[in-house]
């Protein structure tokens, strides 16, 4: 074998493993891809390849949950929240399991690979099921932190692998499934985001806030259970919610945001995220997000577009 | 669990007694099922396949697991774990009704006694290998049988548990297959025939028998049989509705309820003598 490093998911898994022996992990024949095959070479009893069969997988991962242990199961977002859907809904979470669901090439990750590889429709669909957690963490520490969270939470949880480009972050003992992470302060605008989009907001808030307005980033690596006193408090202060997400705009980030707000506010809404619409353009994930999604400099534009026609 | 089998262990039962449990779960399933549509032919076509392993086989061990995947025999199942003590007698009178505990499928929530939920046609056997295979990997003495429905064996999802059987041979796990050979449509072979089964299973490298599924000492030797690093698999031939005449070879009762009176005519059938 070639030399072989261990990828970040890895990494965070060896770190994880040893603090509950009731922690196995499942792989599709993605071991290798993820950096689970980091926990079949150091603890080859406690990983399973299911191989390309992910229905089987979650269902093993159901019984396996059921026997006390807490697998933790991973495979291609698409996989998962699609072609495993019922299994997850069925086997797993009505049966309110502690499997934990890990997947990677969320939203537009697999960029060339093409549509049958993106997931702009996981959180949507992972999160109309109820007992569900929905987490999509910026960065691997980050990830670290929640999984330690969700280990030990009952229930089944569905978590978005970062790219594997956000690989830094220390794990944040501060992190705690639920919770929302305020990244930036400034009240005139409120910038919602999830998963890999804090970079474009955070970008886009210091580009508006020497044209003057403050805008605020408030990351929600939690999209189930939502954080709504922390929205609603951040959203009462703002001329103007803006959600931004690698994600369809049906159903994600945006929708939950605008269920609460829709209720409980007066707060004019904007919705960032990737159209009703197949990506068919191949490139790299940047040039995928830039264009089906948003770019910072895009972002700028569309919210001063929406504080031009008039909020409050 | 078995906290719940635990404390109210069955008796092993065998031979004679377990032919007399036979016939009073079959007759138990009929009387639950006067004016409860349900699925009736598929309850009576696995009677003796669930009196087998939850009398005979499963009592001799210390930790069992049972899965019925073919969900909709729940009926069959809610007489046996009744009869058992597992579940409360009065349950039984809010079978199905609007704030009962025993569901239209076996719910482990609302039911502890149940082992695993199940009624999504195709998923139980995946669960019940998972448990096979935690069992072995955290050194658990523990048991799993599961009962398929042919019908559901048209899922994709039962050959991919059948393939990972078959590369790792799990000898903790029987699986047994009611082979009525009906669905809701009709008979399995005008729809998508399954045949030849038993071959089928043994190309997937799993040690397959056949026999009459209503005959209890078949079905316990059967249920006997094991090879190391091998997943024993029996594939029962049933007939749907047994024992009642009139349900016999008629497609019809894939489905329905019972009147009182066709309760009367079946219960001549079994040889019931009485109230069940």
């Amino acid at each position: 074998m070639r030399g072989q490093t261990v990828k970040p998911f890895g990494r965070v898994l060896l770190n994880l493993l040893p603090q509950d022996e009731r922690i196995v992990v499942v792989d599709g024949d993605l071991s290798r891809s993820s950096g689970t095959s980091a926990v079949r070479d150091r603890w080859p009893e406690r990983f399973l390849n299911a191989g390309i069969a992910e229905q089987n997988a979650m269902g093993l991962a159901a019984g396996m949950a059921l026997m006390g242990m807490r697998p933790i199961v991973h495979t291609f977002a698409a996989f998962a929240s699609m072609r495993a859907c019922e299994q997850i809904r069925t086997s797993i979470a009505y049966q309110n399991l502690n499997v934990t669901i890990c997947v990677t090439k969320g939203g537009l990750s697999a960029a060339r690979s093409g549509p049958t590889h993106h997931a702009i429709e996981d959180l949507a669909i992972m999160r109309a099921i109820p007992g569900m957690t929905v987490v999509a963490p910026r960065d691997f520490g980050e990830l670290e932190a929640l999984l330690r969270g969700l280990i030990r939470a009952p229930g089944p949880a569905y978590v978005r692998i970062p790219p594997e480009s956000e690989a830094g972050g220390a794990g944040d003992a501060a992190v705690t499934p639920g919770r929302g992470v305020p990244l930036r302060q400034g009240t005139d605008v409120l910038i919602i985001v999830t998963g890999t989009m804090s970079d474009v907001a955070l970008s886009a808030a210091e580009t508006l806030a020497a044209r003057g307005i403050q805008a605020g980033v408030l990351h929600l690596h939690t999209l189930k259970p939502l954080d709504r006193l922390l929205i609603e408090e951040r959203a009462a202060r703002a001329r103007l919610v803006v959600t931004v997400e690698e994600h369809s705009i049906i159903g994600g980030l945006g929708s939950a945001v605008a269920e609460l707000l829709a209720e409980n506010s007066a707060a004019p809404l904007l919705r960032v995220g990737i159209d009703d619409q197949f990506c068919y353009g191949a490139g790299t994930h940047r040039e995928m997000l830039d264009h089906y999604c948003v770019s910072s400099a895009e972002l700028v534009r569309r919210i001063e577009g929406r504080l031009s026609v008039g909020c409050a | 669990m078995s906290a719940t089998l635990a404390s109210a262990r069955p008796a092993v039962q065998s031979g004679a007694e377990l032919a007399a449990t036979a016939r009073h779960i079959r007759e138990q399933t009929l009387w639950l099922s006067v004016d409860q549509p349900h699925h009736l032919g598929g309850q009576l076509s696995c009677v003796e396949m669930l009196v087998a392993v939850l009398y005979g086989h499963a009592p001799r061990f210390p930790d069992t697991r049972f899965v019925l995947s073919k969900g909709h025999a729940c009926i069959t199942l809610y007489a046996i774990l009744a009869d058992q003590g597992r579940i409360d007698r009065a349950d039984l009178t809010t079978m199905m009704k609007f704030g009962g505990r025993l569901l239209g499928h076996p719910c482990r929530t609302t039911t502890p006694a149940i082992d695993v939920s199940t009624g999504s046609l195709g998923q139980g056997l995946s669960v019940a290998v998972g448990m096979a295979d935690a069992a072995r990997r955290q050194g658990l003495d523990t048991r799993v049988y599961v009962v398929l429905g042919d019908g559901e064996m048209q899922s994709g999802q039962v050959w991919e548990a059948l393939m990972f059987l078959g590369q790792h041979g799990l000898d903790n796990l029987r699986i047994l297959i009611d082979s009525n050979g009906g669905q809701a449509d009709g008979a399995v072979d005008g729809i998508v025939s399954l045949e030849p089964l038993a071959n089928r299973l043994e190309s997937f490298g799993l040690d397959v028998t056949e026999c009459d599924g209503h005959d209890l000492d078949a079905l316990m030797a059967a249920l006997d049989r094991g090879r190391p690093g091998r997943t024993p698999v029996t594939v029962a031939r049933t007939v749907k509705g047994k024992g009642v005449s009139f349900m016999e070879g008629d497609h019809s009762w894939h489905s329905g309820s019972l009147s009182a009176g066709q309760l009367r005519l079946a219960l001549a059938d079994t040889g019931c003598v009485g109230k069940p």
